[in-house]
Order: C-alpha cells, then structure tokens, then sequence
C-alpha cells in the first residue's frame, strides 16, 4: 500500500476490516512512521475502551481471604472510605470516626463497603427530608448489583428500609459512632425508592434512577 | 503482507511478544471472552493471535505506540473474524450481529461500558448510532451501511470522525490514553 491509510486507521482498531485489508494496513505502517501513530492513537483508544478490571488469580483471593480472617488491628481509616466520603459530601463527619473505637462486626461491615467501592462501579444519592431537622444523608448505590451503602450525618438510630411492589423492607439499622452512622448492606432488594426512618418515623427517602 | 525482521530485531521482538503477552494477557483474554462468550474459543482466539504473530513476524513498530493497544485490537480483530465466520458457517447472523443486539452482553461489574456510553453521549445521535454497530455490534462497515441505508464511503468516514472524537472526548478528562 503506497497510499497512507488515513481513516483505515480507526476502521482497523474499530475491527471493521476484513482480513485482507489489515494486512495492508499493517505492511504500511511498518514503513510510515506518520500513519503507525495514527493507528496507535486508534488502537490505544480502543485499548482504552476495553480496559476492565484485571482477573484476580485466585491464589490470591485465597492469601486474602486468609488476611480477612484475622482480627483486625483495629480501625485505620481507609484512603477508599474517606474518598467515598468526601464524594457524598460527609468528610466533616467522616473525621470523627478516626477518632472512635469500633466494633469487630463494624470494621468488618466497613471492609465490605470499602471492598464493593473499590470492585465495581458505584453512584450515590441524596436523601430527601420529609421533615425539619432531618440529617444530611447519601445512598451509596452499585450501579449494576445488589450493595447499599447508607452514610448520614447523625449519630441517631436511624433504620434504612427498601419500598418494593410488595411492601417496605427493613435492610437494618444505621451504626452510629459519634456524629456519623453508616449501614452497609451486600444484598438489598433492586428497588428504586429506600427510606430512612427514625422511631418508626420515614423522615427522609430518595429515588435512585432505575438500574 | 507483513515483513518478517531481520535476525537480531526477531529475537528482540520474540522477547517483546512475550513480555508483552504476559502483561497484557488477562486483557487479551478479556477482550476476546466479551466478543466470543466462549471461553474455549477465547483462549484459542489468544493463543493462535499470540502465535501468528510469533511465527509470521511482527507487524508491530514503536511509532505505534503501546504495544498492549497494538495486542488488544489484534485480538479483539480476530475474535472479530471468529464471530463473523461463525455466524456465517450457521448461515444466519450471530446474535450479536441481529438489530436487537447492539447493547453489550456483558453480565460483568461494567465499568468500563459507563464509560464508553457516556463518551458515546456526547456524538451527534447519527454517528453514535454507527460506532455502536461497529464497536458493540460487531459489524463489518459494509454491513453498517446496509443496515442503515447509506453509502460506504459516508460510513467510513462517520467511524473514523467518531472514533476521534471520543479519543478527544477521552483525552479532554485527563484519561491517559
């Protein structure tokens, strides 16, 4: 090919040649230093578009799930969490938790958020209040699986339920530590509305766009 | 046709193939299982791209860029050759080439498809609908441009234009390509 390739750059990285015309693209490129950029830029763009989350081996799960297994040293603020706060907007309150002693359970419970934000893709959403004085409060939602992850800026009891076809459901209880409580739950039904109540009371709910 | 290297730039190149593949193989296998959704024919499709280019020489220069980029779409072009051949040995077109089967069938934690749809976006509705077909629908230009009634030439060019533009798109957000 003596032409230059020009836009069978992006027609080769795209994968719409057949057979016969890559080879042509190819053997041009080895000799034009101007069109083997141009189809890099494409095929890195591709690339880029193909990048997923590399394959754990499972050797590793395996040497994990051995370190999970211990007790923890106790807590140690997590780079991911405080990122996750930050993002919802609670870092003021998210600090205090530094400074607080936690439950085995807690820190096992924060693990699992930290691990299901750093392992797929994540939005959040602002609950809205029903009524005066109601806390700031996010839903932290996986976009295509089943985690919630509740954060509000009380260290009241609230409950976190689910409004499904059939009814609400109850998902748990917040777990408070100072100023903050925050209620992780890996299984919570695909439901669109979730509600946050205190004493019985819905005082704040918000509707997540449909997953 | 592509040209085989000289000796000493053969062996410089056996050990960059391999050093290539090893880092980039858990891509490559990625890339070829979401075309194919066949395992077995996924780690064929690697193994006889990785092959050829080991046997047949390279086609492969540095003013190309990343050579994981390079491997990439050398793979995902043959799981693409597969897929064709394939739906043309059964004589009635893969589930992925139908017009019901241009979204990704992918049951994965999808980051990456947020991603590409959110670049997507922000074509105009005509050029993105093109890209779709080819990038998720797996369909030759040709076939695009029966599909949608326009002339080759006019694809082609909306694919190379689109293809930069989410490139630009990318680039704009600081991604490093």
């Amino acid at each position: 090919m003596t032409q230059h390739i020009d836009e069978l750059a992006e027609l080769y990285a795209l994968g719409v040649l057949d057979e016969e015309e890559r080879a042509r693209v190819d053997a041009h490129a080895l000799a034009c230093d101007a069109c083997a950029s141009r189809l890099g830029e494409a095929e890195s763009t591709i690339a880029f578009m193909e990048q997923r989350a590399p394959v754990v081996p499972a050797s590793l799960d395996r040497r994990m799930s051995a370190v999970f297994a211990r007790p923890t040293g106790g807590f140690r603020i997590s780079s991911a969490l405080v990122a996750a706060a930050f993002i919802v907007g609670l870092l003021p309150s998210f600090w205090f938790w530094n400074s607080a002693r936690t439950t085995q359970a807690f820190d096992a419970q924060r693990e699992q958020a930290v691990h299901a934000m750093v392992t797929s893709h994540f939005a959040h959403a602002q609950f809205t209040p029903l009524s005066p004085g109601a806390p700031k409060a996010k839903l932290i939602y996986a976009r295509t699986g089943d985690w919630v992850y509740a954060v509000a800026a009380t260290g009241a009891a609230l409950t976190l339920q689910a409004q499904t076809p059939g009814g609400s459901v109850g998902l748990g209880t917040l777990h408070a530590t100072g100023n903050a409580g925050e209620l992780f739950v890996a299984k919570a039904p695909h439901a669109q509305i979730f509600t946050l109540s205190e004493n019985g009371r819905e005082i704040e709910r918000v509707t997540l766009p449909k997953r | 046709m592509v040209m085989d290297a000289p000796t000493s730039q053969t062996r410089r190149w056996d050990s960059t193939l391999e050093d290539g593949y090893r880092e980039h193989r858990n891509m490559l296998y990625g890339v070829a299982l979401r075309v194919l959704h066949d395992r077995s024919e996924a780690e064929d499709c690697v193994h006889d791209t990785i092959l050829r280019l080991w046997q047949r020489g390279h086609s492969y220069t540095p003013a190309r860029g990343s050579l994981g980029a390079f491997l990439t779409v050398c793979v995902r072009n043959e799981a693409l050759t597969r897929l064709r051949k394939r739906a043309n040995r059964s004589r009635i077109e893969h589930e992925r080439l139908s017009a019901d089967a241009i979204e990704p069938a992918v049951d994965e934690p999808i980051v990456e498809h947020v991603r590409v749809e959110e670049a997507l976006a922000s074509l105009s509705p005509v050029q993105r609908d093109t890209l779709r077909l080819a990038y998720f629908g797996g369909l030759t230009h040709e076939q695009i441009a029966a599909r949608m009634n326009e002339p080759v030439g006019t694809v082609k060019s909306r694919l190379s234009n689109g293809l930069r533009a989410l490139r630009a798109y990318f680039k704009a957000r600081g991604e490093d390509l």
